[in-house]
């Protein structure tokens, strides 16, 4: 453990894959490269009887996908060969700073457009989408939200709950996040966790009726930071509550142990690439991790739960 | 919407329409409606004391208006037209027309006038516009770059004015300073539909700004163009200004005193902020013409006492903390 194995990244920056004309030939499920989307995947998505057999595995066409990418890149910071989502999928997204996984949200919810490749949300290419029918079907969470206004945390959440509801904040949410100690604050003045478990709920509040109903897209951008160890396990409990009900959430993560106990699949990304996807166990391999975050780790298994532990973290000699 | 809220909304519902209601007794009280001379009375509550009261309400409800739209689409709580430098922008080129309109075309000026305010608005809030994406989350920024340009717009009318007649200087007066008396039924019939529409339109995107608070990703997210809904915002707010500045000049504060004021008592919903911006702003401007009708004190510079108001509530935000740089 004490050999230390940190190359210098290095990017080779003439190969980007910036590319610059668009193409549409991953469009209508022609799938040219369909030997490849498997090439880097360790494993296929959770086990569903209908995606064991590989003649299917990235059929866009099966009905249980909802989310689904297509050799889709996006400037030279996202380039995914085939990777779906499907309904009631809890999946977490790891990866180095830099990697793509915000990015990688974002095209997911529409709000970058790809420059090449298909985006797919519940059988429908991500272009044909309004901004106003995606808000009902799909959240996001994204990092750094800014308010210079003093509206209270009340005030603040009623401008995104969707019209009738009877209480502002549906009781599952507030035993996860505890907010209605701090609802008559000013947004401005809470302390960062407080401010984050606030966001997370007005992420969820936008498209609410249609996670009761489990037919909700939720993508959470780094929803655990600045949450306390608690409220980190409260979210994470909320997140596959409302996986279970039938609504597919994506959520990034920097705790490696927190994801890779909490998720159905587990995707791993380096500079902008997808490394690994698939269950948990089969991502969260030793090779894995030490090849993509350039750390030491400690790997065992107990019935149902991985313990990971970094061993051997950046020396500063 | 809470009871406490429900009231609030109320009692500042019932104050405006009192004071309006002051206003229209007050003008008709003060001339003596019922005085035997009526004849002579009555031509100058016809053409002068009924479109100074209604150019009082229509300026007042559109900076108000602007003002409160502009601070939610800069996300910059200090937004106000005069102090980021669009009245400024529309001043100029008044200023600019007044001076350079040929002899023959100077019929028409009641009709370039508005343009040319709207379109030196549209130019100094697209500059501020570009500045504030730049610098955002940076208030000071913004409102140091709106100083600048109002800084230079007064340098280059104080220039123009130089060079031309002395007759001119109390029309400098009127570009820099505002002044509800050289109105006409002429310049009403102009603006008035102008500043309607305009105002209309911003509390048509009421719902979608709301939605801004929480910044412009997670605005989209809820669905709102938020590029397609600043541009038309910031369109519609320099065609509200700019008509306010070719019918009374420039006059401070207005935009930033009565939101501010209503924010404290109704909360951020701009459902009701921007129709009860409109409501008091117009209220305002015409207590302050009412005020300075009944005081007799002709030709009162507005932004004189626009800024008495203005500044200390300024001053006060500031040191409360209220908006941060």
């Amino acid at each position: 453990m004490t050999k230390h194995n940190f190359r210098t990244q290095q990017r080779p920056v003439s190969t980007s894959d910036v590319k610059i004309n668009t193409s549409d030939h991953a469009a209508l499920g022609v799938n040219t490269k369909q030997n490849t989307s498997s090439k880097n995947g360790v494993g296929e998505s959770p086990s569903e009887a209908d995606s064991n057999s590989p003649a299917n595995s990235h059929n866009l066409a099966d009905s249980r996908t909802v989310l689904s990418l297509q050799n889709v890149k996006v400037a030279s910071r996202l380039s995914v060969e085939g990777l779906r989502a499907k309904k009631g999928e809890c999946v977490h997204i790891i990866g180095p700073n830099g990697a793509g996984k915000s990015t990688l949200l974002l095209t997911l919810a529409g709000l970058i457009d790809a420059d090449e490749g298909t985006v797919m949300l519940l059988g429908k290419p991500m272009n044909d989408w309004s901004l106003a029918t995606l808000a009902s079907v799909r959240t996001l969470l994204a990092q750094q939200s800014e308010s210079g206004f003093h509206l209270s945390v009340k005030e603040y959440l009623s401008f995104y709950a969707t019209a009738q509801q009877d209480e502002l904040i549906p009781p599952v949410l507030e035993k996860a996040l505890e907010i209605s100690g701090f609802l008559n604050q000013i947004v401005t003045q809470l302390s960062g966790g407080e401010r984050q478990r606030v966001e997370i709920c007005r992420s969820l509040l936008q498209i609410w009726p249609q996670l009761e109903r489990g037919e909700g897209v939720v993508l959470l951008d780094e929803p655990l930071q600045g949450l306390d160890i608690r409220h980190q396990y409260a979210l994470a409990s909320l997140v596959k509550f409302l996986c279970d009900k039938g609504n597919t959430l994506l959520m990034t993560s920097h705790d490696i142990a927190l994801s890779a106990n909490y998720c159905d699949s587990l995707w791993l990304m380096q500079k902008g690439r997808m490394v690994a996807f698939g269950k948990p166990q089969e991502v969260a391999t030793q090779t894995n991790l030490e090849s993509v975050f350039e750390c030491h780790f400690a790997i065992s298994k107990h019935d149902n739960f991985l313990e990971i532990q970094v061993c051997a973290p950046i020396s500063l000699e | 919407m809470t009871g406490t809220k429900r009231t609030a909304v109320t009692l500042v519902v019932i104050a405006v329409l009192l004071s309006l209601v002051i206003g229209v007794v007050g003008i008709v009280g003060v001339t003596g409606l019922s005085d035997t001379a009526a004849e002579l009375k009555q031509h100058i509550i016809v053409q002068l004391q009924i479109p100074l009261i209604l150019t009082a309400c229509l300026v007042g409800a559109a900076l108000s208006t602007s003002g409160a739209t502009l601070q939610v689409v800069l996300r910059n709580p200090l937004a106000d037209p005069g102090i980021i430098g669009i009245t400024s922008g529309a001043s100029l080129v008044a200023a600019l027309l007044l001076l350079l309109t040929p002899q023959w075309a100077s019929a028409y000026l009641h009709y370039l006038l508005p343009l040319g305010c709207f379109i030196g608005a549209l130019f100094s809030t697209f500059i501020i516009y570009r500045l504030a994406r730049k610098l955002l989350g940076s208030s000071t920024a913004v409102i140091l770059a709106g100083i600048a340009i109002s800084t230079l717009s007064g340098a280059v009318i104080a220039w123009l004015y130089m060079f031309s007649d002395a007759n001119a200087l109390r029309n400098l007066t009127f570009w820099l300073m505002g002044s509800l008396y050289q109105t006409n039924w002429l310049i009403l019939s102009v603006g008035g539909p102008l500043i309607a529409v305009a105002v209309a339109l911003q509390l048509y995107f009421a719902g979608d700004l709301n939605k801004l608070y929480a910044g412009e990703l997670a605005a989209k997210s809820s669905g709102v163009d938020v590029e397609k809904l600043t541009e038309r915002a910031l369109i519609v707010c320099a065609i509200a200004v700019g008509t306010a500045v070719s019918m009374a000049g420039s006059i401070a504060f207005v935009g930033l005193l009565v939101p501010h004021i209503l924010r404290l008592i109704i909360g951020h919903n701009n459902r009701y902020l921007l129709p009860l911006s409109a409501l008091s702003g117009a209220s305002l401007l015409m207590l302050v013409a009412l005020s300075s009708e009944m005081t007799r004190a002709i030709t009162l510079p507005v932004s004189m006492v626009t800024a008495t108001l203005g500044g200390p509530l300024l001053i006060w935000a500031l040191a409360k903390g209220q908006i941060k740089g």
